[in-house]
C-alpha cells in the first residue's frame, strides 16, 4: 500500500474534527444538565436508545473515538520501539483491543436494543424531581408518564417525574416495584400511597 | 583581566575511551562584549588547557561544525556573542548524538539521515547544452530550506529524535528533502516524498517548534515539515500531479 | 531577525511546544484508556438496578464531580491544542505557535470554568 502514512494522518484529523462536535453533544447532553445526574439515568439513557437517530449518534461516536485514540497510541509506539517484531506485536494488541473494545460497545447498544423491544419485567423508577431538564423534554414530547401508555405494559423503564406524575405512577396497579432515591419525607409520602403493592 | 570581560565557561568533558562519565570543568577567561563563545573556546585551548576538544571551521555561521548545547540551548559557538551571554557560559555537546569527546559528537548517524533522502538533483532526460535555470519565484519556495547548513542543531533539539534514538528521520533530513521536492528542477519529487511520507518520517513531527527555536540559520523549520505534510495529503486525496 | 541572537540566553524551562505536545500526549493516553472503565460501566445499563446501584455510588459526591471537570479538563486540552497543531500544519505562520496556545489555554480556561461549574453545581 502506498502512502499509508498521509491517509492515517488525514484519518486522524478528520475523526479529530467530528470528534470535536460528537464530544461536545456527549457532554452537553450528559454533563451539562443541572447536577448531571439525571441525563445518564438508566431511564434517560434508554429513552434516547430508542430513537434510531441516537443510537446511530452512539455507533459513530463509538467507532471514531475508539479509531482516533488507538491510531493516536500506535504513533506513540512508532516513535518508541526500534525492534520489528515487537512492533507488530503492539499493533496486533491494539487492533485487538480495539475491536475488542468496539464489539462490546456495539453488545452494549444491542443489547439495550433487546431489552427495549423485550423487557423482562415490569418495572419502573421514579425520581421525584420535577425541574430537571431531561424531565421537561420528556414531558414535551408527552413521554413524562410512561406507564400510562399502551406500549409500556411491560416496559421496563427509569424516569424522572414530578409529583403529580408519581403519584399516578405509584398507585397505578400495574406497577408492581418501586424503588426510590430521595428525601425520607417523599420516600414515607410515595410508601403510602403505594401501601397496597 | 577587567571585571565586566570575565567569563567563566563550564564546560562538560568527557572522553568516553578513558572515563566512564563525563565531568565538568571550569575555565576563567576574558571575552570582549563582541568576541564570540568560539574565541573564547579557541582562547582556553590555546592558553589554559590543550585538551579541550571541539569542532570548528569557518568561525562566520557557515559551515556549521561548532554546534553545541549553549545554556540549554543548541546553536553556534561561532554565531553567540559574549555580550549575550551570562557570566557563567554553560557548554555541552549536541545531545542525542554519540560523543566522541568533548565538544564533539559523532555525526555519522545525522549525516546517514540526510543521505536517506538523496540529496542530489535528480533528472529525467538528457542533460541541458547550458545550466538549468530557475525564475525568481521557483527560487523563493526553496529560499529557506536552501539555507541549510546541516550543523544538527534541529535534529539534535527534537524530542521525536531523541526519544526514538535516531528512528525519526529527523528535521535536518525532512528541510534537505523539502529543498530538492520544492525544486522546479528536480524530477525525483515523487521517489522522495514517498522516502519522506514513510513511518519514520514526516507523521513523527508534532509541531514541537524545537527545531525552530534553535536553527541558527532562523529556517522556519517547523514550517517546511508542514508543508510536506500538506503536500503528501494533496497528493493522496488528488493524484498523480505535482501539488505547488 | 532571530539571526545572531540565538543562544543568548539561559533556557532551561521547555518551550510552549514542547509543554503543549506533553499535555497533548499525555491528556490522548489518559483519555484512550478511558473507555474501557467507561464501556465497562455502561455495561451493567443490560440490569437496571445493578447500574443504578453503581451510578449511585457516583451521584452526589463531590470528589467524583471534581473529576468529571478533571476529565473535562482532559477533553479540553487535547482538542484545543489539538486544533492548534492543526491550524499550524495547515499553514499558519510558525511564528504565531506562541500566541496560539495562550489563545487556546485562555478559551480552554474558560470553558473549563462554564463546564465545571454546570457539572460540580448540584
Amino acid at each position: 500500500m502506498r502512502n499509508l502514512g498521509a491517509t492515517g494522518f488525514f484519518l486522524e484529523r478528520a475523526s479529530a474534527i467530528l470528534l470535536v462536535f460528537l464530544l461536545a453533544a456527549h457532554f452537553i447532553v450528559i454533563h451539562f444538565q443541572g447536577a448531571g445526574e439525571d441525563a445518564w439515568s438508566h431511564g434517560a439513557i434508554f429513552l434516547r436508545l430508542s430513537s434510531p437517530l441516537w443510537l446511530v449518534f452512539y455507533i459513530i461516536f463509538l467507532s471514531v473515538l475508539l479509531y482516533h485514540g488507538f491510531y493516536g497510541l500506535w504513533g506513540i509506539a512508532v516513535e518508541y520501539v526500534r525492534r520489528v517484531s515487537l512492533l507488530a506485536a503492539i499493533r496486533a494488541c491494539l487492533v485487538a483491543v480495539s475491536l475488542a473494545l468496539w464489539a462490546s460497545g456495539i453488545f452494549i447498544l444491542a443489547n439495550s436494543q433487546m431489552l427495549l423491544a423485550n423487557p423482562p419485567a415490569l418495572c419502573y423508577k421514579c425520581h421525584a424531581r420535577g425541574s430537571i431538564p431531561s424531565y421537561r423534554a420528556m414531558r414535551f414530547f408527552g413521554l413524562h408518564r410512561p406507564w400510562q401508555g399502551a406500549q409500556t405494559e411491560r416496559a421496563l423503564e427509569n424516569f424522572p417525574a414530578s409529583g403529580k406524575d408519581v403519584e399516578s405512577a405509584v398507585t397505578d396497579p400495574r406497577l408492581k416495584v418501586l424503588s426510590f432515591t430521595g428525601s425520607a419525607t417523599v420516600g414515607w409520602g410515595l410508601k403510602r400511597l403505594a401501601c397496597d403493592k | 583581566m577587567e571585571k565586566d570581560r570575565v567569563k567563566k565557561f563550564r564546560i562538560k568533558r568527557w572522553d568516553p575511551e578513558r572515563a566512564s562519565k563525563p565531568r565538568w570543568e571550569e575555565f576563567t577567561v576574558s571575552l570582549d562584549p563582541f568576541e564570540r563563545l568560539l574565541d573564547g573556546l579557541i582562547r582556553i585551548k590555546d592558553n589554559l588547557d590543550g585538551s579541550l576538544t571541539f569542532r570548528s571551521s569557518c568561525a562566520h555561521g557557515m559551515c556549521g561544525s561548532c554546534a553545541m548545547k549553549i545554556n540549554g540551548k543548541n546553536a553556534l559557538a561561532c554565531q553567540t556573542l559574549a555580550k549575550n551571554t551570562p557570566e557563567v557560559v554553560v557548554l555541552e555537546p549536541l545531545p542525542a548524538f554519540p560523543v566522541i569527546k568533548d565538544l564533539v559528537v559523532d555525526m555519522d548517524p545525522f549525516f546517514e539521515k540526510i543521505g536517506r533522502i538523496m540529496p542530489w538533483l535528480l533528472e529525467d532526460g538528457p542533460p541541458p547544452e547550458r545550466e538549468r535555470t530557475q525564475s525568481p519565484e521557483e527560487m523563493k519556495k526553496i529560499l529557506d530550506a536552501i539555507k541549510c547548513i546541516m550543523c544538527g542543531c534541529c535534529t539534535s533539539a527534537c524530542p521525536v529524535y531523541r526519544a526514538g534514538k535516531d528512528l525519526y528521520l529527523g528535521p535536518a533530513s525532512l528541510v534537505k528533502a523539502a529543498r530538492f521536492i520544492f525544486d522546479s528542477r528536480d524530477a525525483g519529487w515523487e521517489e522522495r516524498l514517498e522516502m519522506v511520507s514513510g513511518k519514520n518520517g514526516i507523521w513523527r513531527c508534532h509541531s514541537i517548534y524545537n527545531c525552530y527555536e534553535v536553527c541558527p540559520r532562523s529556517i522556519d523549520v517547523t514550517g517546511i515539515i508542514s508543508r510536506l505534510k500538506r503536500m503528501s495529503v494533496k497528493k493522496m486525496l488528488l493524484p498523480p500531479r505535482r501539488p505547488g | 531577525m532571530r539571526y545572531g541572537q540565538k543562544g543568548a540566553q539561559v533556557r532551561r524551562r521547555p518551550g510552549t511546544g514542547f509543554l503543549a505536545f506533553i499535555l497533548h500526549r499525555g491528556s490522548g493516553i489518559i483519555l484512550a484508556f478511558f473507555i474501557l472503565p467507561h464501556l465497562y460501566m455502561l455495561y451493567f445499563l443490560k440490569d437496571p438496578a445493578r447500574y443504578e446501584a453503581i451510578r449511585g455510588v457516583f451521584i452526589n459526591r463531590m470528589a467524583v464531580r471534581l473529576a468529571g471537570a478533571g476529565l473535562l479538563a482532559l477533553v479540553l486540552a487535547h482538542g484545543l491544542n489539538g486544533a492548534r497543531v492543526m491550524l499550524l500544519e495547515a499553514g499558519a505562520p510558525s511564528r504565531l505557535q506562541k500566541a496560539l496556545f495562550v489563545t487556546a489555554l485562555i478559551i480552554g480556561l474558560l470553558l473549563l470554568a462554564a463546564g465545571a461549574r454546570l457539572m460540580i453545581a448540584a
